[in-house]
């Protein structure tokens, strides 16, 4: 008998310990050094970003017709693109860096600097500045052109730079592009710069972590139900990125492409900034708003003719290798669909009406 | 009593464990379509039972032994009816080798999915990682960076804020309140704000759930929060990722970490995979993504590394590439993946404290076999060679007709 209590008692333990959490599922406590930002990768963590930035104000502005936002970056706040008569350009960006009071001076013959001017006495800056209004603000506009237009540049570069010192964050506020551009945009800036508002952070704002420095702030309201769409047989599911809803492959003789289907909230942009975005993938020129109609075309979902469709080729961005594009985008409740079918040409050729009646079909 | 100790020591028990789990290996196999691979371990393999109920309801009821239960059994079985047979002689010492064979392959199958922990080291080249991170679960990091030179670090893992309302640590001068928690979310910029939207849990193999949960700091003194906790604002690649979707209506700090001071310390809350420490750094030092000349197939992955154990004084380089891992600290570095543009390595970490036991259990089984047929065979030899020393041979009459 003890023999086989032995055995009962062992075979127990053992059914004991798989009820037994395993290690991960406890609280961890423990010491870890400040991680080194040397022996960190090159990209640097969002994490970390922020703990070399203090709590920026959430910035608001009216935006001059003609401008058109751009992404902000790393450091910039906000940008805009202004396009003028016969093809001039300028770019407005908007960056602030703080506790850099001192670098008021170094900033202006920097600025000077790229325009192949000579740099600046502090006296001669103050000298050459302009007060500028900027949310109740005195900040100093300054106002450069080059002597001479680049190398392999037919017009010459002006450059109007504001800077606003706001506590311990100084703000500057750039207009930079063909001379005659931004000497005509030069009214329109100031007022920009009037019309720009600093929203302090509060320390709930710092808490909550909803910090935004720059926004428009449209409303997005919660997207709708996902579309019931139907794989066809010859798709081969792939695992999604985190921003792709679904991802299949498709393999053909002559290639493959591939069927990505996304969904993001609002407008994303809308259908010029969307077709043009495609249009960059395949490393194609980006078209005006009258252009659109013949780079796009409206096609009908679900009852509906709010979607649009474009076919294209060119080169692939990131495989480098020619490709052609088929994207649906279905612009639904709150939220906008969009499903690309993006790989070798034959393929593509072949999957066109598959990949159109597979849209077509979810709603 | 003895009916159960005949029950357990029955070999119709065994046939029917054996069967059993035939059918969990079948059903678990078709489940996988729908339900992934990892959903698929934890309810019918890591499990005494398979629940199923009805769509929509929380009513459940047992319908299959699960792999526990099945191998658990079998265990019992197998022991108790080796410890009833058994018998020491030299004739039965094969099948005794096979079945102790046998039975260290299932506690050591036991052992590995009990202990083992599978995680994941990313080294951008030039980049060193003291640490490496769970593919599937999640950590609340609750920081306390009040220390110049050390971070005081309070990990709850992802299984305590899906199933607690309130998590309380000894560390921690005040409570979390988990206020709500999705497995999987996708990020929504409404308006300044950026939310968490819950999405369908995915199952499948290489498709990754992203969790975000909105927690509340509960004090003596008052609330802090609540604040929005996600692996969308603490992993670089999310990060981008968002910031490519909202493009300029993204800004850096809508992925700032939440943070609060209490009693004179500084916390911030990430939500970030489960990390595993070591008491050694790993430098990239180069990884090589060699391919077949004139083509874009791959020939082989190899990773450099450079291994840095102060407290040893180690300081070697180490070529870790395919089919050649590095065994090191009781883990197991594989040559996993490797970053977009060949940036950097993805070294698969796997600590197994079982990972001998399959070795010896078949090297044990296979020595019981050996000794048990060579038993056979040396007893049947020795019978014929017996048997051959009065033999005569038997002459058919055709034969017989024709030898005159």
């Amino acid at each position: 008998m003890p023999k086989y209590f032995i055995t009962f008692v062992f075979a127990g333990t053992l059914l004991l310990f798989a009820g037994c959490g395993r290690s991960d599922s406890d609280i961890q406590t423990y010491k870890v050094a400040k991680e080194d930002s040397s022996a960190k990768p090159p990209i640097m963590s969002a994490a970390s970003r922020e703990e070399t930035r203090p709590a920026l104000p959430r910035l608001h502005w009216e935006l001059p017709k003609g401008w058109v936002e751009q992404p902000a970056g790393e450091m910039r706040s906000a940008a805009f693109q202004i396009t003028g008569k016969d093809g001039q350009t300028g770019q407005v960006t908007i960056i602030p860096l703080p506790g850099a009071g001192q670098k008021e001076l170094e900033s202006v013959n920097m600025w000077r600097e790229s325009l192949g001017l000579e740099a600046l006495t502090s006296q001669q800056m103050t000298e050459q500045s302009e007060s500028v209004d900027v949310d109740g603000v005195k900040g100093r506009l300054f106002d450069m052109a080059a002597a001479a237009p680049k190398t392999g540049e037919k017009l010459k570069t002006r450059l109007l730079g504001a800077i606003a010192d706001r506590g311990n964050i100084l703000w500057f506020i750039k207009m930079i592009g063909d001379d005659a551009l931004v000497a005509e945009q030069k009214p329109v800036f100031v007022s920009f710069l009037k019309s720009l508002s600093f929203e302090d952070a509060s320390p709930q704002m710092v808490a909550a972590a909803e910090r935004p420095i720059s926004t428009n702030t449209k409303k997005l309201p919660p997207g709708a139900d996902a579309p019931k769409w139907k794989v066809p047989a010859n798709w081969q599911e792939k695992a999604p990125g985190p921003m792709i809803t679904a991802l299949y492959a498709v393999t053909g003789e002559n290639g493959a492409a591939d069927v990505s289907i996304s969904k993001f909230p609002g407008d994303v942009g809308g259908m010029l900034a969307n077709v043009n975005r495609w249009r960059g993938q395949l490393g194609l020129p980006a078209v005006s708003e009258q252009e659109l109609g013949n780079a796009a075309q409206m096609v009908e979902i679900g009852g509906k003719k709010d979607a649009y469709e474009v076919d294209i080729k060119g080169v692939n961005a990131r495989s480098g290798k020619p490709a052609r594009l088929v994207a649906i985008a279905v612009p639904r409740e709150n939220e906008t669909w969009f499903y690309k079918l993006l790989g070798d040409e034959a393929v593509v050729e072949k999957e066109k009406s598959t990949f159109q009646q597979f849209v077509a079909g979810a709603y | 009593m003895s009916n159960i100790l005949n029950f357990f020591t029955s070999l119709r028990l065994t046939v029917a464990c054996l069967a059993l789990a035939l059918g969990l290996v079948f059903i678990g196999t078709l489940a996988q379509v729908k339900l992934g691979l990892y959903v698929v371990q934890d309810q019918f393999f890591n499990s005494y039972l398979i629940w199923w109920g009805p769509a929509g309801s929380n009513f459940k009821i047992p319908v299959y032994p699960g792999g526990y239960l099945i191998g658990g059994v079998l265990l019992i079985n197998l022991i108790a009816a080796h410890i009833k047979r058994f018998e020491l002689s030299r004739k039965k010492i094969g099948i005794f080798v096979i079945h102790a064979g046998l039975i260290l392959l299932l506690v050591g199958q036991l052992v590995t999915q009990l202990f083992q922990v599978e995680s994941f080291m990313t080294i951008e080249e030039g980049g060193s990682r003291n640490y490496s991170e769970s593919g599937r679960m999640s950590e609340l990091a609750v920081i306390d960076k009040t220390d110049p030179q050390t971070d005081l670090v309070v990990a709850i893992p992802q299984p305590i804020l899906q199933h607690r309302k309130e998590v309380a640590a000894k560390s921690l001068p005040f409570k979390i309140k988990v206020d709500s928690f999705y497995d999987h979310s996708i990020p929504e910029l409404a308006g300044s704000k950026l939310l968490f939207k819950q999405e369908a849990l995915r199952t499948s193999m290489n498709a990754r759930n992203i969790p975000a949960a909105s927690v509340t700091i509960e004090t003596d003194s008052g609330n802090f929060g609540p604040f929005t906790v996600s692996n969308w604002l603490s992993e670089d690649q999310l990060v981008s990722d968002i910031a490519t979707s909202f493009e300029s209506r993204f800004a850096p700090n809508l992925v700032a970490p939440p943070s609060f001071k209490y009693k004179g310390h500084e916390y911030q809350l990430f939500m970030r995979p489960i990390r595993y420490y070591k008491p050694f750094t790993m430098q990239l030092m180069h990884f090589a993504h060699d391919r077949y000349m004139g083509t874009e197939i791959a020939k082989n992955f190899s990773s450099r590394i450079k291994l840095l154990r102060p407290e040893t004084g180690e300081n070697r380089e180490v070529l870790i590439y395919m089919n050649n891992p590095l065994r090191y600290w009781g883990e197991t570095y594989y040559q996993g993946s490797f970053l977009p543009n060949d940036a950097g390595t993805v070294l698969q970490v796997v600590r197994n404290p079982s990972w001998l036991t399959p070795y010896i259990a078949c090297a044990l089984v296979g020595a019981g076999l050996v000794i048990q047929f060579m038993s056979h065979l040396i007893k049947f030899a020795r019978k014929r060679s017996a048997g051959s020393a009065g033999f005569q041979p038997a002459v058919s009459p055709v034969s017989r007709q024709a030898a005159h």
